[in-house]
């Protein structure tokens, strides 16, 4: 997704219409426009600031005396080869001791922006600074089944659906893996080469992958260099970040998770980890001891894989979760929710930090209001803080558990007018419109075909493609659906339609030899029986 | 849209253009709002001895028809709509006395306003608007409009149609009163009555006695088209 350049301003000169191709110009067009002017990708958040500076120095040293005297438990020995000769300290009871100044050091010299590739690079981005993008997110188990509407597990067509509906949602700008192949869960080399395979058929934007065994990031680099068609390709461009979580909270590394890390680090592929501890329960009720926590534990991998390789790119993935304490469960929806994320953005983007950050999340079960209003709550308040890249969950439900694709769309629309929020009002000497309000209080009366509306028509308003904003009476005519319905129309349309063919038949046939692919060609084919 | 597109495109020398090419470019012109290249258009092919009759129906609601299916689908927008209206209305000034000397019938002629108490007016504006891009005459006696003040429009333009608008529940009424000075003058049978409006409805509009109720502009035009053309039908 390129960034925004051409945002059109207001005018207050009275410009002869000029022809614009007329009706297929008017249609290419808008196809053009639905790549939105309006609530665009790389906008720029960091308003929202609920810490005050002092708050924010005051939870930066109480995580460093964390690190410096309680440590992160269980380090790996990869981990231990790298940050011991590098001045971390293994004390007697086993925990690996971060000194404050060489963590202090990490947080001054750590790259403070990096590219975003994606297969095709009409949607690479950069990230830095509080600009955001959207992404799915989520390794749900399972789906909220199309035909059936019953929750079931998902599967690698699945994934591959998600794919190919992310590719043609405009305010979903990364494709981070939203399922597991619950059917390959207990094949994981098959598992993780297939939910690469899926995403790349499906997709041409920026991809996430999440793997728990550091041989598999091998294999996935090979099979990313046959996509790109020549070894050490993918190293060049690396449009899939590999995702985990490399912490079990509280405070202690996680085998697998931190292999994989390491790994990463090593090649050079960028890794995002999302330390998620949930308050109450695996980290202090103490929202503020929550975000100590929680910075401590990113801090810890941030070091960790810059000791390995000083350009190693760690999306800093701090995410303090919420617990339920009438029950001690997950919680993603809420006031708290929202709070504690928007400050753990504050925090990244006081450092200055490429930052990952999840919100969209909903207890709820299905895409009610309950969705709608938790969604929308805690996705507002990390984009307004300008978190960079917001795992955003659009279509998931369930307390993570499971995604519905019609969510998917409505959550799409939901993404396109925060962003459109977040990229606030443009105040200057055109958009003030002193000559337009001349013109019309002297001229038509009304703004309506003046060409302030005109040129602005498109930039200024978004336009969400499922909103209903019809009069009662024309919605009544049309069998009074609501926005599920709508979404459910639109969800076939679109599932039927693109078979994008990303991944070319003799690279496929490659692809195909050396690796275990399971997704059958027929289902990457319209006719397939299942949309 | 490019501005290579536009370069070729301002190259065209509608003078130049074959009969179907030109009435083609006549129907880009007005999807794009061109006011001025419509009434050079519709000029050259009445040059060229078509009638304008043929003119109007050829190049001019033919090419309004297509607008009219893209507001439909969401490709076009009102303000581009009204723009299309806009050089419909170029082509039209130029059409209307022609098609009244040779006797042709109008597409049709309105009076519209906005009823007494009212002054909110966008809505009848827009329809307005929207029925001059259809190729409608319309007469607008503006914003809080008295009962008097509608009966000598009438009498004056003899319209197809008359319209009323109003946004007030307050002021919604006053169509009544308007629609029973017609009765009692014995007008109302000459007219199609349409009214408008955000709090009006169906079972308003049937306690009035008006019509046809239009929930949109949109809709009003293709109400009054309809409505027009079944009066003329039944009457012939």
């Amino acid at each position: 997704m390129k960034d925004q350049q051409d945002i059109p301003v207001a005018s207050s000169h009275r410009q002869r219409p000029s022809r614009s191709g007329g009706r297929a110009g008017r249609i290419t067009a808008r196809a053009i426009d639905r790549q939105q002017k309006t609530g665009y990708a790389g906008v720029t958040g960091g308003t929202y600031q609920p810490l005050s500076e002092q708050d924010i120095h005051r939870i930066h040293a109480t995580a460093l005396d964390v690190l410096e005297k309680i440590g992160i438990g269980d380090p790996t020995p990869e981990i231990l080869e790298y940050a011991l000769p590098k001045g971390c300290l293994l004390s007697d009871d086993g925990r690996l001791r971060f000194p404050r100044a060489l963590v202090e050091d990490v947080l001054a010299r750590v790259p403070k922006k990096f590219d975003c590739y994606a297969p095709d690079p009409k949607h690479d981005h950069q990230l830095e600074g509080s600009r955001i993008y959207t992404g799915t997110s989520g390794e749900s188990v399972s789906i909220l089944d199309y035909e059936t509407q019953q929750y079931r597990p998902s599967t690698l067509t699945d994934i591959y659906d998600a794919a190919r509906l992310t590719d043609q949602l405009e305010h979903i700008h990364a494709f981070y893996q939203p399922f597991i192949a619950t059917e390959y869960s207990q094949a994981l080399y098959v598992h993780d080469i297939n939910v690469a395979y899926a995403a790349l058929s499906g997709t041409s934007k920026s991809i996430s992958i999440s793997t728990i065994h550091a041989e598999h990031v091998d294999a996935l680099v090979g099979l990313f260099d046959l996509y790109v068609g020549c070894e050490g390709g993918f190293i060049k461009r690396p449009f899939c970040t590999i995702g985990g979580c490399p912490i079990i909270s509280p405070l202690r590394f996680g085998k697998e998770n931190t292999e994989v890390m390491v790994r990463c680090a090593e090649l050079g592929i960028k890794y995002g980890n999302a330390c998620a501890p949930q308050s109450g329960a695996t980290s202090p009720a103490a929202l503020a001891g929550t975000l100590v926590q929680c910075f401590a534990e990113s801090l810890a991998c941030l070091v960790v894989m810059h000791l390995i390789r000083s350009d190693a790119k760690l999306i800093f993935g701090m995410w303090p979760f919420i617990s339920d304490l009438r029950t001690g469960g997950f919680s993603g929806g809420s006031g708290e929710a929202a709070l504690v994320a928007a400050a753990a953005v504050q925090m990244g983007n006081y450092y200055d930090l490429v930052q990952s950050i999840p919100s969209g999340m909903t207890d709820s079960k299905t895409m009610d209001a309950q969705a709608g209003y938790e969604k929308a709550l805690t996705t507002t308040a990390v984009a307004l803080a300008g978190g960079n890249h917001l795992c955003a969950y659009p279509g998931t439900v369930g307390s993570l558990m499971g995604l519905s694709f019609e969510g998917m769309l409505i959550d799409n629309d939901m993404l396109g007018n925060i962003l459109r929020l977040v990229r606030g009002i443009e105040v200057n000497d055109e958009t003030l419109s002193f000559d337009v309000i001349q013109d019309t209080v002297f001229g038509t009366g009304h703004y309506l075909n003046h060409q302030q509306t005109l040129q602005l028509m498109q930039s200024e308003y978004l336009y969400p493609r499922l909103a209903d904003r019809r009069a009662s009476g024309e919605w009544e005519d049309s069998g009074s659906p609501d926005i599920y319905q709508a979404a459910r129309e639109k969800v076939k349309q679109l599932l039927a339609s693109h078979y994008p063919g990303y991944i070319k038949p003799d690279v496929d046939a490659r692809i195909r030899e050396k690796f275990p692919i399971k997704l059958d060609p027929l289902d990457k084919k319209p006719g397939n029986g299942r949309w | 849209m490019t501005q290579e597109v536009n370069e070729t495109e301002e190259d065209i020398i509608l003078a130049e253009l074959a009969d179907d090419e030109l009435v083609e470019q006549m129907h880009d012109d007005l999807y794009d709002g061109l006011a001025d290249e419509i009434a050079e258009g519709t000029q050259i092919l009445l040059d060229r001895d078509w009638g304008p009759d043929k003119v109007l129906e050829k190049a001019l609601v033919s090419g309004m028809n297509i607008v009219g299916v893209d507001f439909r689908d969401g490709i076009l927008f009102i303000p581009e709509v009204l723009q299309t209206a806009n050089a419909m209305k170029a082509g039209m000034a130029i059409l209307s006395p022609l098609l009244a000397e040779i006797g042709a019938e109008p597409v049709g002629k309105m009076v519209i306003g906005t009823v007494k108490g009212d002054i909110h007016d966008i809505g009848k504006n827009l329809a307005g608007m929207m029925m001059e891009g259809a190729g409608f005459e319309v007469i607008d006696l503006g914003v809080n409009t008295l009962v008097e003040d509608y009966i000598t429009a009438l009498n004056e333009h003899k319209p197809d149609i008359l319209g009323m608008s109003a946004l007030l529940t307050t002021t919604m009424p006053y169509m009544k009163v308007v629609i029973d000075e017609l009765k009692s003058q014995g007008m109302r049978d000459d007219l199609i009555v349409m009214v408008g409006g955000a709090p009006l409805n169906e079972e308003f509009r049937k306690a009035i006695g008006a019509d046809t109720y239009c929930r949109d502009a949109a809709t009003a035009v293709e109400v009054a088209k309809k409505m027009v053309g079944e009066r003329r039908a039944i009457a012939t």
